[in-house]
């Protein structure tokens, strides 16, 4: 009976919420205050599909959303919710019944790999998808081994894993997981294949969990993201199930079928991987359709506005993390128009209050040292610091611009910009500047 | 003129921005018109003592302590002897743990854990006329040594040219002083006779200064 107050009250307070719009997730938190483990009081559809992992989880969760609605589906999916504890708490009140009961027929949820253990603990998904794991900024939150732990506890039967086999921290799950596993991953990258790992490779994980032995890469698609075999032969990359091949530029191959590439990049492979793969052991699609809907899929999810004479776009990095900043540097390192690059943040995270910056020296920035970005605007609080990281990734000074007040920059745009603006920016300033482009 | 530097455990001890250190250190050296040497090492390796001028070694995961302290266990006379024969050392975040009791014994250090969350920090030295600004990881904190690195904190060792403040992180980046004192250090130690460039610090101080005025706002929020 408490328990059906607290969705009450909650849910008037989230409808309340709605209605001022507001996006929040004090449901969740209130909830929280009044009963520690209401959580567990939610039951879950039979398809419930939880997407984690440092990086691409939001884009594989909205194509999965996506492509069962577009079949008729009761599909739910926290796109506009935080990935924390309290947003995804927040998310089952709003979609539940007053006796915790999920509405729809099937719930797609990315979950904050941080999130994930005091979830994972309480309710039971039938699939779990791990895109990747690696470092993080924050020393204050963990780093990836320490996330690794966590999952590793908390995982159980008959939840089934759709593990990335590139990535070799994640595949050791399955050391430790009794229960149905499949994977997904690549054969190939869009260029010469590289065997050697440089020091700079933010190489998170790379001796066999087993004998301690380092691992042997075949193939290296980037950081330590690739082909392996521990050469004592106790850890050996998995095949996957649906093994994805790049064919070129515009098209890849799954399980034999053409896939139409919306941007070369490993970003959007890796997703069409996942996506496929879950779709696949869920049997709710046929396959003719699954290609269909992948083939339409565009999930470098740029978004482009104009400003007077100028286009503004915005690519989707995450703040502190390396590995989402690597796909979109490798994006924008494949343009060839004359390019600004805007970088800078006010805050690092909603969470904390720090002001560490080490992470941007996991950033490899040397990828768009080339002669289309004609300079790059440091702005903010963290000016100093992002310019002296791009000084030592050999970027002449020259091409340097040190401004800390956004107004001063969006006044002087002509001045400091070329045609194309590329903004790398923290959540608040990029909504600043989407105002403008509007 | 060539600089020699290893980096022990380049692909087990690299965690949080640390390879900015060996970035910053070749370029600046290479800036005085001394080659640099940068030899990867790690638990495939052999290390030679005498063949290096400066041994660097970041901060890890736990996991990746262990399999590193179980190949640094193997050359304990190795680095013993570097370290009294004056090579420089430097080792940052929770690697010091290498080296002390629960390590290869050089140091006889004695921490405690401490479920304190990581802290920024500014700590004074003896070397270095500014505060030292880093991460400072508390989950183990050091309660003794005969040879403490800050004035203010026992969260690091130095001893000889053996260099590891208890921070995590690009120190080179934060803290262009401490940069420009050792890198002059590990020159000298070489060359006695060189003669310096001026070293260029376009936006190294303007940072520094930037994060003490954050330091000292979030101390008063």
């Amino acid at each position: 009976m408490k328990r059906i107050l607290i969705l009450i009250l909650t849910k008037i307070i989230a409808f309340i919420l709605f209605k001022i719009q507001k996006n929040s997730d004090l449901p969740g938190l209130i909830a929280l205050k009044l009963d520690r483990a209401i959580i567990s009081y939610f039951t879950l559809p039979q398809n419930t599909i939880f997407v984690s992992g440092t990086n691409i989880k939001s884009a594989v969760a909205n194509n999965i959303y996506q492509i069962y609605t577009k079949e008729g589906y009761n599909v739910a999916e926290n796109a506009f919710s935080s990935n924390h504890y309290l947003g995804v708490l927040t998310y089952l009140i709003k979609n539940s019944n007053l006796f915790g009961k999920i509405k729809p027929n099937i719930l797609v949820l990315k979950v904050d790999t941080l999130a994930l253990e005091n979830i994972l603990s309480k309710l039971t998904p039938s699939h779990l998808i791990v895109t990747n794991l690696s470092r993080e900024q924050s020393m204050i939150t963990g780093h990836f081994e320490e996330t690794f732990i966590k999952i590793k506890n908390n995982i159980k039967e008959p939840t089934k894993l759709i593990l990335n086999a590139d990535d070799p921290l994640v595949f050791s799950l399955s050391l430790h997981y009794k229960g149905n596993i499949t994977y997904f991953g690549i054969e190939n990258n869009f260029n010469n294949q590289n065997t050697t790992l440089d020091y700079d490779d933010n190489l998170d994980f790379l001796y066999c969990p087993i004998c301690d032995t380092k691992l042997i890469y075949e193939k290296i698609f980037y950081n330590n993201i690739g082909h392996y075999h521990c050469p004592q032969n106790h850890y050996t990359r998995p095949t996957p199930q649906y093994p994805v091949t790049i064919d070129n530029q515009e098209t890849c191959l799954i399980n034999q079928q053409k896939i139409k590439l919306s941007e070369p990049v490993l970003y959007h492979v890796y997703n069409l991987a996942a996506t496929y793969t879950l779709l696949k052991e869920q049997v709710l699609i046929d396959n003719e359709k699954i290609i269909n809907h992948l083939n339409n899929i565009k999930d470098i999810t740029i978004e482009k506005y104009q400003h007077h004479n100028k286009n503004f776009f915005f690519p989707p990095t995450k703040t502190t993390n390396p590995v989402s900043y690597y796909h979109i540097l490798d994006y924008i390192s494949k343009q060839k128009t004359p390019i600004t690059l805007v970088i800078g943040y006010q805050r690092l995270s909603n969470e904390y209050i720090e002001n560490d910056v080490s992470w941007l020296w996991d950033v490899k920035f040397e990828l768009i040292n080339n002669d289309y970005i004609k300079n790059i605007i440091c702005l903010e609080k963290y000016a100093y610091d992002i310019a002296l990281r791009l000084k030592y990734a050999n970027f002449n000074p020259d091409r340097i611009t040190i401004i800390k007040n956004e107004q001063k920059f969006l006044k002087n745009l002509d001045e400091y910009t070329s045609e194309n603006i590329y903004f790398l920016t923290c959540d608040n300033l990029t909504k600043k500047f989407k105002k403008k482009g509007k | 003129m060539t600089i020699k530097i290893a980096y022990l455990y380049y692909d087990l001890l690299n965690l949080n921005g640390e390879n900015g250190n060996i970035k910053i250190l070749k370029q600046q050296l290479e800036k005085q018109n001394i080659k640099v040497e940068l030899v990867l090492l790690t638990t495939t390796d052999n290390i030679i003592g005498e063949s290096y001028d400066l041994f660097y070694i970041g901060g890890g995961t736990e996991n990746h302590l262990r399999i590193a302290l179980k190949h640094l266990q193997k050359h304990q006379q190795t680095i013993h002897q570097a370290i009294e024969n004056h090579k420089f050392f430097l080792v940052t975040g929770n690697s010091l743990e290498l080296f002390g009791k629960k390590g290869i014994g050089i140091f006889d250090f004695e921490e405690q854990t401490a479920e304190k969350p990581f802290q920024e920090v500014i700590l004074e030295t003896d070397f270095v006329g500014k505060g030292i600004i880093g991460l400072l990881n508390q989950k183990k904190d050091i309660i003794e040594t005969k040879y403490p690195f800050f004035k203010n904190s026992q969260q690091g060792i130095h001893y000889i040219n053996f260099f590891a403040p208890k921070v995590f992180g690009p120190i080179f980046a934060k803290n262009p002083l401490f940069l420009e004192f050792f890198l002059k250090q590990l020159v000298l130690f070489k060359y006695p006779f060189f003669t310096f460039q001026p070293i260029e610090f376009e936006f190294e101080e303007m940072a520094y200064y930037n994060y003490q005025k954050l330091m000292h706002k979030k101390l008063v929020e």
